[in-house]
């Protein structure tokens, strides 16, 4: 069931926008914790009101928090006087301040994303905020979804997921087969070396197997899964010319217990006019009960 | 003053000294502007090393910023701190991302991470950069090697909180390479940039300029004008070359040429040649010079018309100067000049010369007779007769009076006396009716002949000539004698050379003058009232009378020389007190004296005696009516200066009583012959009673001449006479009588001269 665009919310919003213009944002403060590989990953919060729940923003693929699509949605929400954390997954790089290239070494895994993930609801929890909105975009919300997976906190109200992806999309991205078979034929081995690989978008993945596999074996059927099982409600967001929303994937998101919304002629990255397609989507869900 | 240190220059030397100025002020401003130039091309040159070594040393800064921002960037390279959190991948990474990275600086080497502890995270062979970092001083230094240079950079890594050094990153570039790539360089040429390696193998990066060797680059612009200035100089300088040549030729076609032919046509004035047709002045090309040229011609014009109307004057002055008014023919200054020019011209030659002198018998009867207008037209006729008798190209001179002359050379004896007979004749047979007189003219005619070879035989021959022409007034004589020495016999007592001598060295030097005085008696008294002076001359002994050498003094006209050596005679013995004081003394002066001013200042020597002395002095009668004028100027000073003015020889010319009017004169002498003929009684003793008692009535006293007898003494009183003069009361001597002489023989006593008319001299 698709829910399209309110012309009452746009208002609003269009009205929040000109007063954007003449208040000044809540102070944005950078937070750190450090992860269980004794690495010190950051985030930027932002207070809000107490009564609503605060609003934790996963960024997607060895992007950053600064990713537009992410602090463009961040601002927007904290201008609701929404309470938002905004972390840079660290990645296994201490205090990551920029976008990992495809080409680095990637010496991180979907679990160690997780697990920051779920610092960072506690770190919320711990800041105070009894209800946290998961918000995850693209492989941030695959990440949020492996974080419903694994052991999600109950003060987890709410998920949505923009742009969800899933990786092993095969040629519809970069990735390959044989990449994930070589992988695991290496692990199986005890090749704990870095190889190339494919994953997603990205031609060049420098990874070791486990690592590398550890992203790629979220895909389209384990990331349904995981979303049954979930115990919060997860609301879903689409724009109608994402080109990486194949129809299956859609089709099957709508067949399942997610809530889907869609939002017509916006891309993957919900550019120009339709960040506020985003927010309008946003603030219905974050109103729902 | 500096003037006369300087000699005049032609016009050429101005032009070549001014030229040669302005050639030699050029060359120093020229050089001066060069020097500037130079001046200014040193100065912009070591603007240049200047801002070269700033522009070096601004590359070598700008490859330090360059290095330093790549090594900022690595700093802050989120892949670089995973590295440094765990290297395990890191030699892998390095060459796959490191070295890859487009955070590194250009020209790259190479580039290492060290740990905290400065140790390589992995030890990479021969990436020239140091396995491990030694100590703190992390400054950038240069290693060269093989003729490379390259730049060592470290820079410290800080975690990600800036608080602690996680660890080092560590470059190596090519510091050539990419301090040629600033490309900076606008002052020293990058392709003559050399980096001289002599340097040991580690040097910091402030040391390095000093290894730098380069050129600097020309400036354009500097080129250009460097260029342009000179190409102007020398364009300035073939300018004022052209400007000086074409001064010098304008110079010297519109001036020196010009000028030149000015001064030639000049010169041609000045030696009075003429200039040659082709050399003649044209048209110049400066309206000054031309104005020069027109007043020079305009000059030469008039100064030709004046040459030539001075020349027809002095042909006029010539002849007026050379010429007898009367008569036509040559006076006596033209007979001077050319009886010099005889005898200086002639000396030496052997010719025969005859000098002839011509009178006029009875002359002054006639003139007495007739008038003078007639003897002036007889003297006229009397010319031209004896012209048209001498031979063509002879010359006839008036001597004086009626007395003429003629030199005529290569003539001897029968030629003269030829030519002296036509001449008589033609005198002879000429009608002088047609002017009035009626009795026959003749004229007496003296030869003398000589050789121009024999200078005292010329110096002689006019004497000789005179000697002739006395013996030819004789009345048994042909009126034509030639002298002879037979000639002197006769006429030794009249004149003859030791006279002429005497009279010349008399008058030349004062020697042999002898005054002598005759006293003039107060007839009512008796008593000598003053002394008439008689001029006398001794000579060898012997005085000769006035009636000797006057003849000469007449012929010579030496008149006012002899007045004068009287004067001087009478001045010497009034000084020493001969003459009697409260007396006087007459002095006798001739009518050429009256006219000359210098008689004036002669007589105001006579003024000391004016006190003690009566003063006369006694003129004739034919004297003054021939210049009356200028004598009446002459004679009124003499009475201011105290002279009384006797008319002498009253009654021996006209006696006109209107003449008397108008003369200005004291004293009234009687001639002698006017008082002989008062002691012939009848008619004529009634008309000179008349005519005495007329005159003294006028205010005149009067004097009577030649008293010889008591009876004549007598018979002037009763006239009417006041003074008397004669033998009766004394005669002429050199003692002066104190009281007159009347003895009743008449004989006065005293020195007696063989000639006792002193009357008709001085």
């Amino acid at each position: 069931m698709l829910h399209f665009r309110n012309p009452a919310v746009c208002v609003r919003l269009c009205t929040g926008l000109v007063l954007l213009c003449f208040s000044s944002l809540a102070s944005a403060d950078v937070v750190s914790i450090t992860t269980t590989q004794d690495i010190v990953a950051t985030a930027e919060y932002r207070a809000g009101q107490a009564d609503l729940p605060a609003i934790l923003i996963v960024h997607g693929f060895l992007q950053t928090r600064d990713f537009p699509t992410v602090s463009r949605l961040a601002n927007s929400l904290n201008e609701l006087n929404y309470p938002i954390l905004a972390p840079t997954l660290s990645l296994g790089i201490d205090a990551r301040k920029s976008s990992l290239a495809c080409e680095a070494i990637q010496t991180h895994s979907m679990q160690q994303s997780v697990d920051e993930i779920a610092l960072w609801v506690d770190w919320l929890i711990e800041k105070g905020h009894s209800s946290v909105v998961l918000v995850g975009h693209s492989a941030g919300s695959t990440m949020a979804v492996a974080y419903l997976r694994s052991r999600p906190n109950p003060a987890v109200k709410k998920v949505a997921l923009i742009s969800l992806s899933y990786f092993g999309q095969g040629k519809a991205a970069f990735e390959q087969e044989e990449d994930a078979l070589r992988a695991a034929q290496w692990l199986q081995q005890g090749r704990p070396g870095l190889d190339t690989y494919a994953l997603a978008f990205c031609k060049t993945y420098i990874a070791r197997p486990e690592d590398f596999l550890s992203y790629y074996s979220w895909s389209k059927d384990r990331s349904l899964e995981a979303l049954e099982k979930s115990t919060a409600p997860v609301f879903v967001i689409i724009g109608g010319g994402d080109e990486r929303m194949d129809r299956e994937w859609v089709s099957r998101l709508e067949d399942s217990r997610v809530t889907l919304f869609g939002v017509p002629g916006a891309n993957h990255f919900f550019d120009d006019v339709h960040e506020f397609d985003l927010l309008d989507q946003m603030e219905r869900i974050l109103e729902m009960p | 003053m500096l003037s006369r240190f300087l000699r005049p220059l032609p016009l050429s030397a101005y032009a070549g000294i001014f030229i040669g100025l302005t050639v030699a002020l050029f060359a120093v401003l020229g050089w001066l502007t060069l020097s500037q130039l130079d001046s200014a091309r040193e100065e912009i040159s070591q603007v240049q090393r200047n801002s070269a070594a700033q522009e070096i040393q601004e590359s070598i800064s700008q490859v330090e910023v360059m290095v330093r921002r790549s090594a900022t960037g690595l700093a802050d390279w989120d892949e670089l701190h995973q590295q440094l959190g765990n290297p395990t991948y890191y030699a892998y990474w390095r060459e796959h991302r490191l070295m890859k990275s487009d955070l590194l600086p250009p020209h790259i080497r190479s580039a290492q991470v060290y740990s905290q502890a400065g140790t390589a995270l992995a030890q990479i062979s021969d990436n020239g950069l140091p396995a491990r970092l030694e100590n703190n001083d992390h400054s950038p230094y240069l290693l060269q090697e093989n003729g490379t240079v390259d730049l060592v950079y470290i820079q410290p890594v800080y975690n990600k909180s800036g608080e602690t050094i996680a660890g080092y990153i560590g470059l190596r570039v090519d510091f050539r390479a990419l301090f040629l790539s600033t490309n900076r360089f606008h002052f020293l040429d990058e392709h003559t940039l050399h980096f001289n390696t002599a340097f040991s193998d580690r040097l910091e990066l402030t040391q390095i300029a000093r290894f730098i060797d380069y050129s600097l680059l020309v400036s354009q612009e500097a080129k250009t004008v460097q260029s342009v200035m000179e190409t102007a100089v020398m364009r300035l300088a073939i300018t004022i070359g052209l400007l000086a040549a074409g001064f010098y030729v304008m110079l010297a076609s519109l001036l020196g040429i010009p000028l030149r032919r000015l001064l030639r046509d000049i010169e041609h004035m000045r030696s009075d040649s003429p200039m040659p047709v082709s050399e003649r002045l044209t048209a110049m090309p400066i309206s000054e010079l031309e104005q020069v040229r027109q007043s020079l011609n305009e000059y030469q014009s008039q100064l030709k018309l004046v040459h030539s109307n001075l020349d027809e004057k002095n042909k006029a002055l010539w002849e007026m100067a050379h010429h007898d008014p009367l008569t036509g023919t040559f006076n006596r200054r033209a007979f001077d000049l050319d009886w010099n020019g005889i005898r200086s011209t002639l000396s030496g030659q052997r010719l025969q010369i005859a000098f002839v002198l011509f009178d006029c018998n009875h002359f002054k009867a006639i003139n007495d007779t007739y008038g003078h207008q007639a003897g002036d037209q007889v003297i006229a006729s009397l010319a031209q007769c004896i012209c048209d008798g001498l031979r063509s190209g002879d010359r006839l001179y008036r001597l004086g009076g009626d007395e003429f002359a003629a030199v005529l050379i290569n003539c001897n004896r029968d030629s003269a006396r030829e030519i002296a007979e036509r001449c008589a004749k033609l005198v002879r047979s000429h009608d002088f009716s047609a002017v009035g007189v009626k009795e026959p003219v003749r004229v007496s005619v003296g030869i003398s002949l000589g050789n121009t070879e024999d200078a005292e035989t010329l110096t002689s021959l006019q004497w000789q000539a005179d000697i002739a022409m006395y013996r030819a007034k004789r009345p048994e004589s042909t009126h034509i004698e030639i002298y002879s020495e037979s000639c002197e016999d006769g006429v030794n007592t009249l004149i003859s050379s030791s006279i002429t001598s005497a009279v010349y060295s008399m008058l030349k030097d004062g020697l042999g003058i002898e005054m002598h005085y005759q006293p003039i008696v107060r007839l009512a008294s008796g008593q000598i009232e003053y002394y008439e002076a008689l001029v006398r001359i001794r000579h060898d002994s012997v005085l000769i009378m006035p009636d000797l050498f006057f003849p000469l003094v007449e012929t010579r006209d030496l008149h006012f020389e002899l007045d004068n050596a009287v004067l001087d005679a009478i001045l010497k013995d009034l000084e020493s007190g001969m003459i009697p004081e409260a007396t006087g003394v007459s002095i006798n002066l001739s009518g050429q004296s009256l006219v000359r001013p210098d008689t004036i200042h002669k007589l105001e020597k006579f003024k000391p005696f004016r006190s003690r002395y009566r003063l006369l002095l006694e003129v004739t009668e034919t004297s003054l009516i021939k210049q009356l004028e200028a004598a009446t100027d002459v004679l009124e000073q003499a009475r201011k200066s105290g002279f009384s003015i006797a008319l002498d020889d009253f009654g021996s010319g006209y006696s006109s009583l209107r003449y008397l009017a108008n003369m200005p004169v004291d004293i009234v002498k009687f001639d002698i012959s006017m008082i002989r003929q008062l002691g012939d009684g009848g008619q004529s003793r009634l008309v000179i009673e008349q005519l005495a008692g007329m005159i003294s009535e006028a205010g005149y006293s009067l004097v009577a001449e030649g008293i010889e007898s008591r009876d004549l003494r007598e018979l002037v009183e009763h006239a009417g006479f006041h003074y008397g003069q004669g033998y009766l009361f004394g005669r002429p001597a050199r003692r002066m009588l104190k009281t007159p002489d009347t003895g009743g023989t008449g004989k006065a006593t005293g020195f007696a001269p063989r000639l006792v008319d002193v009357n008709k001299g001085n």
